[in-house]
């Protein structure tokens, strides 16, 4: 343990050290250009060893500056639309896995679970069930399958490699058995459909951009007034302003693309796609409960120093639990993306790569593999650069005898990326132990 | 910081412990009064950690009473001790290094706004607590735990015992891991933690600690009290001799206590 921060007798006021630079927040007196101010905010963040989501941004960037360039119809609206819809499932079951990760855990199975909800759905709505059952229940079924595997690990103390690369094999084998081998159940429902189908219409996703703006600053312009009025030190107006300014002219500018025709035949498509809102209340109500109850501290207190939860008195192994729990429920509702996405469910819903890129979606967003770190949003980055590689890949084509649509170079590339993160990570890891 | 003529806050009388076979404590009394601070010292299985796992709930006690402000009581579990204000700081403090002052601090106890965090409340109410302990040394109540130096961790951990208007506070050797100045840092804290109040009980086995921080000695050899002494009315070498040899002069176990060992 080096000591960087002077130590002092702890008497005289003389001796007060400086704060050093590594506190994430601004204090309130802070004078100088507000991007600045973000600047200077984000470089003490990383300074402290919490790179966050800073290398995934870059990733996305050098991806979609390389695909710009070389793939024909990148960048295109319809390209842009696309995009956001394929990387729905991975987002929603990736931020799933944050939580497992958060946890110092992982679940291997949250592909097949997807599967296993999805096909159950599709099962229950082709033998005339209601919709009301059919998509309630799939969520049910993954909250029953998370609580499997939760009492597996943190009862009966299984390591959760183990059990949820069993359940792998196991769900799938479920999937197998309701499609029946080759087979697949079509999915009519409107709903389900939807969401990787339908459009906003212009005016909603205007209105959408405008809840996003007012739902980001609102509440952190209340908090800023709660802390002053207690006396404590918070973060300058003119940050937030500044952040929700760039959040709006971003939204906005994706919003306004996405509003013009982007149709190939006479019928007119435009509007954000119905994954957007989708994604958008997930990610916003599992981040509100893993920063602001008790619960989500108690994930971020298990997955850092299981000893010390337990010693608090907190029930570690209900912890536990409930995160399997939050995962599973969550690749429910990645699955019926999945369904969506083809109209169907098939054997090979939720199989193959899935769960593999949505554990990539949530370590190269910056959830750390070894617990305690990372947050819901990072399942988003890591989601866009994930889809990004098979939807780039799919508009190169063949070029120099190798074609780049194919699963080899998709797999190939996917997986080192994935490692890349994974590298990051340990490296980032390694140094705040050290450093 | 006299305290002689006050009634001991803490009293444990006669108290016996056995794993299995082993005996590891033979009528052992020990006190704790407030505002002062007590050490306990002995060589390595001599029954410290089991007499502090014993006052915190951790083992139950085979025999033997426990007086807390003069009343019996019973401590089956750890929530029995900190319902008592008996709060213990491990070696291994206990601190997840994800987490901010604040959160550590208020880490399973967390103040709540109905069902969610009161974050300006723990905030307020860890820089009250930090405050009162005039600790200066933390930057930022903000800043991870993983960021803070040995000595600013150990002043966390206490911290965060004091916390929840703890009448005892137990700290298991809080300086063995720590160099000159944070060893400095620390001491001070324990002084002042008794300054206020506080019923402090320190287990080391740096004597220059002991010496210099505690107001009674409590010396244990081989599971058996082998004087209960005021500092001031002791010496270093005097308390070293307890530690090794059980007897020191007229202080001590008699000698044939000591054969039937």
């Amino acid at each position: 343990m080096t000591d960087d921060v002077p130590v002092s007798t702890g008497l005289a006021p003389a001796e007060v050290p400086p704060p050093p630079a590594s506190t994430a927040t601004l204090p309130a007196d802070f004078e100088g250009p507000i991007a600045t101010a973000v600047i200077r905010d984000y470089a003490a963040r990383i300074r402290g060893g919490d790179l966050g989501a800073l290398p995934a941004v870059l990733g996305f960037a050098v991806l979609f500056a390389l695909f710009s360039v070389t793939a024909t119809n990148f960048l295109s609206t319809r390209n842009f639309a696309n995009l956001l819809t394929q990387a729905a499932p991975v987002v929603l079951i990736g931020t799933g896995i944050v939580f497992v990760l958060l946890l110092g855990e992982i679940d291997l199975s949250a592909g097949a679970t997807a599967g296993v909800c999805a096909v159950s759905m599709a099962w229950l709505l082709a033998h005339g069930y209601s919709p009301w059952l059919a998509i309630p229940g799939a969520v049910v079924i993954g909250m029953a399958i998370g609580t499997l595997t939760g009492f597996l690990v943190a009862k009966v103390g299984i390591p959760s490699f183990v059990v949820t690369l069993a359940f792998f094999l196991s769900w799938q084998g479920v999937v197998l058995l309701i499609a029946k081998e080759g087979g697949t159940i079509a999915v009519s429902n409107k709903l389900i459909i939807a969401i990787a189908n339908k459009n906003l219409s212009p005016t909603l996703g205007w209105l959408l951009t405008l809840v996003v703006v007012i739902g980001f600053a609102t509440p952190s312009l209340f908090r800023i007034a709660a802390r002053r009025r207690a006396g404590l030190p918070a973060q300058p107006v003119r940050l937030v302003v500044g952040k929700a300014v760039g959040l709006a002219l971003l939204w906005g500018t994706a919003t306004y693309f996405l509003n013009r025709n982007r149709a190939l035949g006479r019928v007119p498509l435009r509007g954000v796609p119905d994954a957007v809102p989708l994604v958008l209340v997930i990610v916003v109500v599992f981040t509100f409960l893993v920063t602001r109850t008790p619960w989500g501290r108690h994930i971020y207190a298990v997955g850092g120093n299981a000893e010390a939860a337990r010693r608090a008195g907190i029930n570690v192994a209900m912890i536990r639990l409930s995160g399997f729990v939050t995962c599973s429920s969550l690749a429910a509702i990645g699955g019926m993306a999945l369904a969506s996405q083809l109209n169907s469910v098939s054997p090979q819903t939720g199989g193959n790569d899935t769960v593999l890129l949505a554990v990539a979606a949530a370590v190269i967003g910056g959830t750390s593999l070894f617990g305690g770190r990372g947050r819901v949003v990072n399942a988003v980055i890591g989601g866009l650069v994930v889809a990004l590689i098979p939807n780039g890949l799919g508009l190169l084509g063949k070029k120099g005898g190798i074609d780049f649509s194919s699963s080899g170079p998709k797999f190939i590339i996917t997986g080192l990326v994935l490692l890349l993160a994974a590298s990051v990570d340990a490296l980032s890891r390694k140094r705040a132990q050290t450093g | 910081m006299t305290g002689l003529a006050q009634p001991p806050l803490l009293s444990l009388q006669g108290i016996n412990k056995s794993f299995g076979p082993v005996h590891v404590l033979h009528d052992v009394d020990f006190h704790v009064y407030a505002g002062e601070v007590s050490a306990l010292v002995g060589d390595n299985g001599a029954g410290k950690t089991t007499l502090v796992k014993c006052l915190a709930g951790i083992h139950a006690i085979d025999s033997g009473e426990i007086l807390f402000e003069g009343n019996p009581v019973t401590i089956h579990g750890p929530r029995d001790a900190a319902l008592l204000g008996i709060e213990v700081v491990y070696q291994d403090l206990a601190l997840c290094d994800n987490l901010d002052v604040v959160q550590n601090m208020f880490l399973g106890r967390e103040r709540k706004h109905s069902l969610l965090l009161d974050e300006v409340t723990m905030e307020g109410l860890a820089k009250s607590t930090l405050a009162d302990l005039s600790v200066r040394t933390l930057a930022s109540v903000r800043q991870l735990v993983a960021s803070l130096s040995g000595g600013q961790r150990q002043t966390v951990a206490i911290a965060k015992a004091v916390l929840w208007d703890s009448k005892v506070v137990v700290l298991d050797e809080p300086t063995a891991a720590l160099g000159v100045a944070q060893t400095r840092q620390v001491l001070d804290l324990v002084r002042r933690l008794a300054d206020q109040g506080i019923g402090v009980v320190i287990i080391s086995h740096n004597m220059n600690d002991v010496m210099e921080v505690a107001d009674r000695i409590c010396a244990l050899y081989l599971g058996r009290v082998a004087a209960e002494v005021l500092k001031t009315e002791t010496t270093h070498a005097q308390v070293v001799e307890l530690i090794t040899a059980g007897r020191s002069g007229s202080l001590g176990l008699a000698a044939a206590e000591q054969v039937q060992l």
